[in-house]
């Protein structure tokens, strides 16, 4: 979730998941499954966000996006 | 006016987009051969490819410049490809955002400095053995005004781009004797994805565009002009310099 919350809030961040997952999921100690999350469908959702996010829409994404992580953890 | 880099071959890390992008593109109508680096690979083949619109020469490596094998496979495919390295501009870089140094994480510090601080290091480490082969050459690093005066909104970013200033100032004393140019171009606003990204919101991005003396943010383009000259033959008799390019923030700042 601090990935999430980060990723959506701050654009500096989000390069870092879109561009260096396998970096970011091992300095978060990410699990294969988390990390293949990361890698798949989280990564191409998180490219397609708006730059920046504005304040106002950071919770609508924010359940969006767990929603996204839910289907992904359960396959 | 063309041709100011005709005949040479330029690297540039951050390549993909920003102030990266709009370097690369000016540098290839000035004539130089350009090598295009960036871990982004959609965004890298789209600066090759506009490049190549224009009829430029370019070449896209993939690269994270924070591991040292990967740097120095860039400058090797730079030379196989193009036969030489004469210009080097590391303006890859990442803003992350961080709450106060108490509160601030071990990993947005290492992240931040392995890439924005060590990606430069290693960069020119690589580069300059090439450049002093092919009897000298010209680096320009993208600090910023953060690295003058700090950034309160990101512990590491400020502290790394004030290490960019000295790494500058270090190159710049053991190899400018050698024909090796080294300078620092310290960016205010820019309005790149990074900067309207790492600002958080439209309204705080304008409220940083009003805080400048110009009343707004440099397009990358402007950028270029300043990196052009320092990588070109006008600059001959300058090195070691940090050149801000800030629309007057730094001469405004109490």
């Amino acid at each position: 979730m601090e990935i999430l919350d980060k990723a959506i809030a701050d654009f500096g961040f989000r390069q870092m998941v879109l561009w260096s997952a396998d970096d970011v999921a091992a300095r978060w100690g990410l699990s294969p499954q988390e990390a293949a999350v990361l890698r798949g469908r989280l990564r191409d959702e998180l490219e397609k966000l708006p730059v920046p996010v504005e304040p106002a829409d950071r919770q609508r994404e924010h359940a969006r996006f767990v929603g996204l992580i839910a289907q992904g953890m359960k396959k | 006016m063309s041709d100011r880099l005709k005949g040479k071959v330029a690297l540039v890390t951050g390549g993909a987009s920003g102030i990266g992008r709009a370097t690369c593109l000016l540098f290839a109508r000035e004539g130089a051969k350009v090598v295009v680096a960036d871990r982004n690979q959609p965004g890298g083949t789209e600066t090759v490819r506009l490049i190549h619109q224009k009829a430029g020469e370019a070449h896209f490596v993939q690269v994270d410049t924070s591991n040292a094998t990967q740097v120095e496979g860039m400058v090797r495919q730079t030379v196989e490809r193009f036969g030489r390295l004469d210009v080097l501009l590391t303006a890859a870089a990442i803003l992350i955002i961080t709450p106060p140094l108490a509160e601030s994480s071990e990993r947005d510090w290492d992240m931040t400095m392995d890439i924005d601080l060590k990606g430069v290091f290693l960069s020119m480490k690589y580069a300059i053995p090439e450049m002093l082969r092919g009897g000298g050459g010209s680096i320009i690093n993208i600090s910023s005004v953060s690295g003058i005066r700090g950034n309160v909104g990101s512990v590491a970013y400020g502290v790394a781009k004030a290490g960019i200033i000295h790494l500058t100032t270090i190159a710049a004393e053991q190899y400018t004797a050698k024909g090796i140019r080294v300078n620092c171009v310290a960016p205010g606003p820019v309005d790149t994805p990074q900067m309207r990204g790492s600002t958080g919101s439209t309204e705080e991005f304008r409220r940083v565009e009003a805080s400048v003396p110009m009343k707004r943010a440099a397009r990358p383009e402007e950028l270029a002009n300043a990196i052009l000259f320092l990588a070109s033959d006008e600059s001959s008799y300058v090195s070691g310099v940090t050149f801000s390019v800030d629309g007057g923030q730094r001469a405004a700042a109490k």
